[in-house]
């Protein structure tokens, strides 16, 4: 059952790697960058904004 | 007084293949971080790695603590966790909406709609956290240490997440107060205070339904642990892990801009699943609001909640092999997982509906001064209520 578990969990480490290599990141995008224009600026990980935008 | 002790690790049953492959994962992905994503990414990927030590090495777990209360009236971890919220409400109040001291812009709060979504989320996310044996950190670290049922509690909460977001343009069109945040009604100081109160008659409710079981209560059950702890191999004191998890989220809020958050990545991860099987998951409402189309479009490293789960699940594995208890074999029955299936599903569906888990909407919402973060605990409390009573047909 050890074998098979560290088995999973390899293979998630190996795909999230692969899946990096294949999308690759155009830019740093869900931060804030320096000059404050990025998503992170009204966001959430929730998806729906942060403070500055929840109109809901 | 309980025994402390940071030298004596020679009779420890330390798992060194476990540790090396654990270190050996984490070196590489804090390359792949730093070169290619960002310095930001990596520090997050960090945090993520002392979230996962600080969970497992305390056994902080949302789910049993609940339980213990509703089933025997022990309040010993709910009392951590309503402590853990109490420091943690003092540091956010003051810098929610300051400039970072790590990058040049403004760090935010977890702030999402008290809504119809939001009760019927998270009530469905309490009772599913009970049948599932995990919440949504809990399920990441017990993953993380060595358990193939939450394995598969795991791969049913991605299932369940990316199915709630399918959902989520009707959950989000029935009513809605918006979001309130109590920091822009009040001061910060009312805020801290308000919320101290409200968190000081929980914890006394707790306390006295503990005292009228047991006739007795013993607050300084926090502080120590039955065994003789070690702050590298564990036990912790469930403190010293309310305490961790506060700094670790604070560190977060000051590097990622917003408090810690877990189960958007799942959802995040199913998607990329989907599109890959050919769904076309970017045609979903969910997946064109700002942050998620975003996510979606790069890779899955881009995402700092990705990242931080990535590292807790490291964390716990390391955390796990320094203890010596990496699970050799984990027996899992057939009940057991029909459990994990429609736990792990459940709790997915409900973190999307209810915008978090136990961490980003329960922890970093109350911690914001977001009212959804008490309805939040309200209704997953009164959830997980009945997700105990259904517990006896699968355990």
């Amino acid at each position: 059952m050890k074998k098979i578990y560290f088995f999973i969990i390899s293979i998630f480490f190996i795909l999230m790697i692969y899946e990096h290599n294949f999308m690759g990141v155009a830019y740093n995008p869900l931060f804030h960058s320096e000059d404050g224009n990025s998503v992170n600026e009204t966001s959430m990980p929730c998806g729906l904004g942060g403070a500055h935008n929840h109109k809901h | 007084m309980a025994e402390i002790n940071l030298q004596n690790t020679q009779s420890l049953n330390i798992d060194k293949p476990v540790i090396l492959y654990g270190i050996s994962v984490s070196l590489i992905f804090s390359y792949i971080l730093y070169s290619a994503i960002g310095d930001r990414h990596f520090y997050v990927f960090l945090i993520g790695i002392g979230l996962g030590l600080s969970l497992y090495q305390a056994a902080f777990g949302f789910t049993g603590g609940w339980r213990n209360f509703i089933e025997k009236r022990d309040g010993k971890s709910l009392r951590a966790q309503l402590l853990m919220f109490a420091i943690a409400v003092i540091i956010f109040s003051y810098f929610i909406n300051t400039k970072s001291f790590f990058y040049n812009g403004t760090m935010i709060g977890a702030i999402a709609p008290v809504s119809i979504s939001v009760v019927v989320g998270s009530f469905i996310f309490g009772y599913a956290m009970q049948l599932g044996g995990g919440c949504g950190s809990g399920t990441l670290f017990t993953a993380g240490s060595g358990n193939v049922k939450m394995i598969i509690t795991l791969i049913f909460f991605i299932i369940g997440s990316l199915v709630g977001s399918y959902h989520f343009e009707f959950w989000s069109s029935l009513p809605s107060l918006g979001g309130i945040s109590l920091l822009n009604i009040f001061s910060k100081t009312q805020t801290i205070l308000i919320q101290l109160s409200i968190l000081g008659i929980i914890y006394f409710l707790v306390s006295k339904s503990e005292f009228n079981r047991y006739n007795k209560i013993n607050h300084r059950d926090l502080t120590y642990n039955d065994s003789s702890h070690n702050f590298l191999t564990g036990p912790w004191p469930l403190i010293w892990g309310s305490i961790a998890l506060v700094f670790f989220n604070f560190l977060m809020l000051q590097v990622a801009g917003h408090p810690w958050s877990v189960t958007f990545a799942f959802g995040l991860w199913g998607a990329k699943v989907a599109n890959i099987i050919g769904i076309d998951v970017a045609s979903w409402s969910y997946w064109q609001l700002s942050y998620p189309s975003t996510a979606l479009e790069n890779s899955v490293l881009a995402d700092p909640t990705t990242v931080s789960n990535i590292g807790i699940i490291l964390g716990a594995l390391i955390a796990s092999a320094l203890s010596g208890k990496i699970r050799k074999v984990a027996t899992v029955n057939k009940k057991l997982v029909y459990a994990a299936i429609i736990g792990g599903f459940l709790m997915g569906y409900g973190a999307r509906l209810a915008f978090g888990c136990n961490i980003g909407a329960l922890f970093g919402g109350i911690a914001s001064g977001s009212v959804h973060g008490w309805v939040w605990f309200l209704f997953a409390f009164i959830g997980s209520y009945y997700g105990v009573k259904s517990r006896k047909f699968f355990y």
